[in-house]
């Protein structure tokens, strides 16, 4: 195995004490140690004075070792992500009792617990679990139990499982991100419902996963990559939870040297539990982008912290600063018109925003309501702004189609289409619908090819309106890299070639729906900040 | 960069350190997209835990890694490992059992009044009372019997295990079977062979008077043998055994054999009658299960040993009654946590069928509490097309049952697994967690008395009683932690 | 060391050991009785005759060692593998395995000539065991005789002999896809310490030996590293030259006192071998080497060091160097110093150190 003659290999030991091991398996031991991918050297010795010169002389780096002459030392060294794997084979190699030879072919039985789980990979730190809601907290409780980190992925996981777990979690330096955590990249691996992104300097906390996958996406869009993508699951900042994992997130972060950037998003907190956290954001030491959707900018204004109002500004800041270049304080674009938009009849007024991410809906209520009256949704940015019937549109309507009510007896939107392309028809047969807003989410998680389910269904809206003699506008983003199974570039194009007018991020997306229909319907009578509904 | 293989102390966050595994708990298409994307990747055949009852399930995951519980288990699982078994003595029963003094019988499995025995234990106990001369009739007995004169106790409850019905009466001679390491006894009645017999519940004449020959002839001649012998450590023998293709449940064939081999030398030098010790040597001779009782008193004996660590969710006991099943296990004392008996799937003797079966019965479920028996299936392929399977299976069996395991003994090592160790300590809360279920080996009864063995066959522990054990344990290890901790207070 | 899985097939057969063969069906009947019985054939020369609280220390499939209070490793082997100085050579059967039936921390006691492992099955009757002593001194080798150098020059052939090439020597023919690091550290701390040690030992310099030695001390890979085992090989060629030449009976003795503080630096197994080795005392493969290199007996040799190299993975070949080394100091300089380096990058490390006798 050849190393890169640029970086220095990583080393990995551990030391077995008082393990005694004739001199034969030793020497198997490290030789199929060595044959390992990604390991360049491997040694199995005992850990004599001698040895331990010999080591450090072949630049292993073996320091903070208490190993003496009675002891085994398993070295490895080479590519830093197979190392754990190698020293797992070699431990498993070691106290394993070696029954598997003797009935080759036999299946052995698959782990049914953390705890089995465990026993095939010692070098395990994380569990996910993904089990229905009311089992979870349980598992989350062993994986801990056991002095594993938890990424819980499921909801309806109780309030006061949360705060048991992650109080249990915060004594025992460990994290627990989630529960309904949908997002997280940790080491480059993208977990749940994430995109395939570079590696890089940003590390980015966030209580939903849609967020952390705009975040993501464009910060890889823009040329830069993810250190660590945290979900913290969306009520970590209530105050009841105080913010454990956000805390735990942000000091973590805060000592991974590989992140030079801290991005924190989440709907406005709890007031107190925001101070906190913001408190600590600043003495990170490093630049730290907040983005708060919706909260007061001049609340979280402090030094070494940056508010961004979108979660696009939010990438962008982040990227400025990465780049040490200075943040510009907002970066709304301001975008020309698309050509060749087709003209609209008179009452078509509005825009219908039907998403499959909740947090684009939310920031999309947020944007849109700052330039237009009448604007309602599921997920509403004001009280008088939630939608009456969730089923019909009324006026501009914004519809989080991954809330309870549409997800019950179905998959999730981002994988079952049926439900939006009904509502995308529907729409279009609505004479009053001027633009059709949407958003398209790739990755790991999410549909195969979302462009094939789609383009079908925005074929019958057009064809629906044009029977009508009107044309609707079809205005989305998709959220995805090149990297991602889907392919961005494959879903841009169909999408493209089926008449939809494609941004860069959901921000965008929005302005230029508003910008389609405003002088259309009443505009708000004056821009004022808006107040999130806690 | 250091690397903290113990997952039981405090540690600096590796959660970004490259490399480590991640366990997936639920969808598998997780697992899919992680090792897409080149991470390494174990995933959980995952069930619900506990049947699906949430509040065992929460119970579970308090006690899971406990560490007064790894503790507790460590102790008792090491006293279990540690225990030398030794037969030294053969004798009449009341004269080893307290409570038999008395009028009383033992029965198989968790205690039962007598109006709800089945059908071979009433049998059983029939016979049983006939022995002692208690009654001249089958009607006086069931008469006398049912007056509740006789008081009816469980064999685990005085250090006694019977199989079957398990039925011991104070003029029955038993094995005594001593633990030279902790110096507990055990007790077992000695194996009255196939066909009609006391332990299916018949009674009949032969039956009894093959009872009075037992003690009268059999035990007698045991106990000059072993007066010559000297005390008989069995674990070497057990093991030798299991080398040999048994499981030391339902087949004992080479453990009878070498035990056999054992007496003979000292039984032809003993002043004994010559005509009744040969008649008790050909009885041994002509009986293959006969080591299974003296494999119970010694699994009982290293079990006992491991009984009463506070704390412990490790297995003492695994019994039935023919009506109920239950557990015992270290940590919860005499408590006994049942379910409904299943009814044993295997191959039945031709003209049976399941519907002739009795519930599953009897203490010889102590051997898979042991390791042996289910447990060790892989050592001994004969049985397993007996109870309707391949020499695979019993492999994969035995494997499976390292997952509910506290260990592997290595006293009993089990040659088609290169010579690696029974499974055994059953951890209750493993059972719980994975959902496996501890496996027994099992003969079946008819239901009816006295009418015998009908199959033989695979049976599994019912997951009621783990699930009620590990919620008496949580709430008594709940009980032991003083001031109430962060994570138990919600 | 005693801990490979080695064969010993065509073991020459000694009077005390022929005495029973012992089969595995004979060990089943044997262990069918109370309780299995090991008989015993040889005692090595320094087996204690108390065993105080006496522990398992470790175990192997052929061989279980035994610590006691004061530290004192006591081995029981299978028989196969031949008497060693603190060896208790025990009759078990082809298929035997010490560690399928005993654990470390097993209690051992000794009592009316037998020795009981606790909680196990196995007692080792010791009363039909014959002492065995391992003193090569009584047969001595001359160095300068055409036969020894024709036994030696053998022996360095087998060595040479890449596809059994092992241990320290292997460091010198490792091809450049396989020799790391390590080994090309291994191989400069060789290039000195090699002719130091030879250098010393020509001249019976004490000082420079105990240097070079104390270089070498746990040195390499193994549960012996190898250069323990390489030290045990060239105490025996001492000691097997020390009854024929008088400088070195002064010499042994030198040294013995810096041998026994440096043990503090290797692990407990190494530091019994190297602690008998110092008091002249080897195991018995190592002893018939010495014999038939001292009788000129060209077969014997073969045969003996082709038993002598299947020690453990490469402890037999790590003493059979020292071994060498001990011998004839100045043609192992010579030739170790003509010994081509495959291994380009290490070669060219390597030039800066002058290889000198």
């Amino acid at each position: 195995m050849l190393e890169s003659p640029h970086s220095k290999p990583a080393t990995l030991f551990k030391v077995v004490r008082r393990e005694y091991r004739d001199s034969v398996s030793l020497m198997q031991l490290s030789s199929s140690l060595t044959k390992m991918a990604g390991v360049s050297q491997a040694s199995a010795v005992m850990a004599t004075e001698n040895n331990l010169a010999l080591l450090a002389e072949a630049r292993f780096e073996i320091s903070g070792s208490d190993a003496g002459a009675a002891d085994l030392l398993i070295v490895v060294q080479g590519d830093a992500a197979a190392l754990p794997a190698a020293i797992d084979t070699a431990v498993a190699h070691l106290t394993r009792q070696a029954d598997v030879g003797s009935s080759a072919g036999r299946a052995a039985v698959l782990p049914r617990s953390i705890q089995s789980a465990l026993a095939d990979a010692p070098s395990a730190n994380l569990v996910l679990v993904s089990t229905p809601g009311e089992y979870a907290g349980a598992e989350a409780m062993k994986a801990l139990r056991q002095g594993l980190n938890v990424l819980l992925f499921s909801d309806n996981v109780p309030e006061e499982d949360e705060v048991r777990l992650k109080q249990f979690a915060k004594e025992r330096g460990l994290i627990v991100m989630g529960p309904d955590c949908g997002t997280a990249i940790i080491n480059g691996i993208p977990l749940c419902f994430a995109n395939v992104v570079k590696r890089g300097a940003i590390g980015v906390i966030g209580a939903s996963g849609t967020g952390l996958q705009q975040i993501t996406v464009l910060v890889d869009n823009l040329g830069l990559g993810i250190s660590q993508a945290i979900g913290t699951g969306g009520r970590d900042l209530h105050s009841n939870i105080g913010g454990i994992t956000f805390s735990t997130a942000l000091s973590d972060l805060t000592a991974d040297v590989d992140t030079k950037v801290i991005v924190l998003i989440s709907k406005p907190p709890a007031p107190e539990v925001a101070e906190r956290i913001l408190s600590e954001a600043a003495r990170a030491g490093k630049p730290v982008v907040v983005n708060f959707l919706g909260a007061d900018r001049a609340n979280i204004s402090r030094p070494g912290i940056y508010p961004a109002k979108t979660l696009e500004d939010a990438a962008r800041t982040a990227v400025d600063l990465a780049r040490g270049i200075a943040p510009r304080a907002s970066y709304d674009l301001s975008l020309p018109m698309p050509s060749g938009l087709p003209k609209l009849a008179l009452e078509q007024r509005y825009v219908r925003g039907l998403y499959s991410g909740g947090t684009f809906c939310y920031e999309a209520a947020m944007l849109l309501d700052e330039r237009l009256a009448d604007v309602y949704s599921n997920s509403p940015v004001r009280p008088d702004g939630a939608m009456k019937d969730v089923w019909h549109s009324h006026r501009h309507s914004l519809i989080d189609l991954g809330d309870d009510v549409f997800t019950r007896g179905r998959p999730h939107p981002m994988i079952d289409f049926r439900l939006r392309n009904e509502r995308i028809v529907g729409e279009a047969e609505d004479p009053e619908t001027a633009v059709i807003l949407f958003d398209v989410v790739l990755g790991f998680g999410s549909h195969a090819d979302p462009a094939s389910e789609l383009v079908p269904a925005l074929r019958r809206a057009g064809e629906a309106a044009a029977q009508a003699g009107r044309s609707v506008i079809f205005v989305a983003f998709v959220c995805g890299t090149d990297r991602d199974p889907q392919g961005l570039a494959r879903q841009t194009q169909a999408l493209r070639e089926a008449g939809v007018h494609l941004m860069q991020s959901n921000a965008q997306a929005v302005r230029l729906a508003a910008s389609i229909v405003v002088g259309r319907a009443p505009a708000r009578a004056r821009p004022r900040d808006v107040r999130p509904v806690a | 960069m250091t690397y903290v293989l113990s997952h039981d102390e405090v540690h600096v966050s590796t959660l970004f350190e490259p490399g480590h595994a991640i366990i997936n708990v639920g969808l598998s298409a997780f697992r899919d997209a992680i090792a897409q994307a080149g991470g390494s990747v174990v995933q959980v055949e995952w069930a619900p835990p506990a049947g699906g009852d949430r509040a065992t399930g929460w119970d579970l995951a308090r006690l899971t890694g406990h560490p007064a519980v790894e503790r507790a288990n460590a102790i008792a699982y090491a006293n279990y490992l540690a225990a030398q078994p030794m037969l030294i003595d053969v004798d009449l029963a009341r004269n080893h059992i307290p409570v038999l003094r008395d009028r009383v019988l033992l029965h198989a499995g968790p205690p039962i009044s007598w109006e709800e025995t089945c059908g071979p234990m009433q049998g059983a106990a029939i016979g049983a009372v006939l022995f002692e001369g208690w009654a001249a009739s089958v009607a006086a007995a069931r008469k006398l019997l049912d007056s509740g004169a006789i008081a009816f106790e469980s064999t685990h409850d005085h250090a006694t295990v019977g199989p079957m019905a398990g039925v011991v009466s104070p003029s029955m001679p038993v094995w005594v079977v001593e633990n030279a390491s902790a110096g507990n006894r055990a007790y077992c009645t000695f194996n009255e062979g196939l066909g009609k017999a006391l332990r299916f519940g018949a009674n009949s004449t032969e039956v009894i008077k093959r009872l009075q020959w037992m003690a009268a002839v059999l035990a007698p001649a045991l106990k000059a043998t072993l007066t010559k012998l000297g005390p008989l450590e069995l674990k070497p023998m057990m093991a030798q055994a299991l080398q040999m293709g048994d499981e030391l449940h339902n087949r004992n064939a080479a453990a009878s054999s070498l035990l056999l081999k054992k007496l003979v030398p000292a039984a032809l030098r003993c002043k004994f009658d010559q005509t009744k010790m040969a008649d008790a040597m050909t009885a041994i001779a002509n009986n293959d299960h006969f080591f299974l009782n003296l494999s119970m008193a010694a699994c009982k004996a290293m079990l006992d040993s491991a009984h009463n660590v506070p704390n412990s969710s490790m297995v003492t006991a695994m019994s039935r009654n023919g009506v109920r099943f239950g557990i015992r296990l270290s940590g919860t004392g005499a408590r006994w946590f049942e379910a409904a008996a299943p009814i044993v799937h295997g191959l039945y003797f031709p003209t049976y069928g399941p519907e002739h079966a009795a519930p599953d019965m009897g203490d010889s479920s102590i051997t898979e509490t042991a390791g042996l028996g289910g447990f060790a299936m892989a050592t001994a392929p004969a049985i397993v097309q007996f109870v309707g399977g391949t020499p695979d299976d019993a492999i994969a069996n035995t494997r499976e049952m390292t997952h509910i395991t506290l260990g592997r003994n290595n006293a009993f090592t089990l040659p088609a697994m290169n010579f690696t160790g029974t499974p055994a300590g059953i951890d209750a809360r493993k059972v719980l967690d994975t959902n496996i279920l501890p496996i027994i080996n099992t003969g079946i009864a008819h239901r009816e008395a006295g009418v015998g063995q009908i199959g033989a066959g695979i049976t599994r522990a019912p997951l009621e009683c783990f699930a009620q054990a590990i919620v008496a344990l949580a709430s008594s290890v709940a009980q032991s932690e003083a001031p109430v901790p962060a994570e138990s207070a919600a | 060391m005693h801990n490979g899985g080695v064969d010993y097939a065509e073991r020459t057969v000694m009077a005390i050991v022929s005495a029973t063969t012992v089969s595995a069906s004979t060990l089943a009947s044997r262990a069918a009785k109370h309780p299995c019985r090991v008989t015993a054939c040889g005692i090595g020369f320094l087996v204690p005759l108390k065993l105080k609280n006496a522990t398992v220390h470790s175990v192997f499939a052929r061989a279980c060692n035994i610590e006691t209070q004061d530290g004192t490793l006591v081995t029981l082997l299978d028989y196969r593998l031949g008497n060693a100085p603190h060896g208790i050579a025990c009759e078990v059967p082809d298929s035997f395995a010490f560690n399928s039936e005993i654990r470390p921390g097993t209690k051992v006691s000794v009592r009316d000539g037998e020795l009981t492992l606790e909680q196990t099955a196995l007692v080792v009757d010791l009363s039909r065991a014959v002492r065995w002593s391992g003193a090569p001194s009584q047969h001595a080798v001359d160095p300068t005789s055409r036969a020894t150098r024709n036994s030696l020059a053998m022996i360095w052939r087998m060595l040479q002999d890449s596809s059994r090439s092992r241990g320290l020597f292997a460091c010198w023919s490792l091809p450049n896809e396989t020799a790391s690091p390590l080994h090309a550290a291994l191989l400069r701390r060789l290039a000195v310490c090699l002719p130091l040690l030879a250098r010393g030992t020509v001249a019976r310099d004490a000082t420079t030996i105990v240097k070079a030695l104390s270089a070498m001390i746990g040195l390499g890979i193994g549960l012996t590293p190898s250069g323990d085992d390489f030290i045990v090989g060239y105490l025996a060629a001492l000691w097997s030259q020390s009854s024929r030449d008088a400088t070195l009976p002064p010499l042994l003795g030198l040294l013995r006192a810096p041998l026994e503080s440096m043990i503090a630096k290797t692990g407990a197994i190494s530091r019994q071998l190297i602690l008998d080795a110092s008091a002249g005392q080897f195991s018995e493969p190592l002893v018939d080497l010495v014999r038939a290199i001292a009788d000129g007996d060209d077969e014997r040799v073969a045969i003996t060091a082709a038993r002598a190299l299947r020690i453990g993975h490469s402890s037999g070949a790590d003493a059979l160097l020292g071994l060498l080394l001990g011998n004839d100091p100045r043609a192992f300089a010579a030739s170790i110093s003509n010994q081509p380096v495959s291994n380009q990058p290490v070669a060219n490390q390597l030039e800066s150190i002058a290889l000198d006798a």
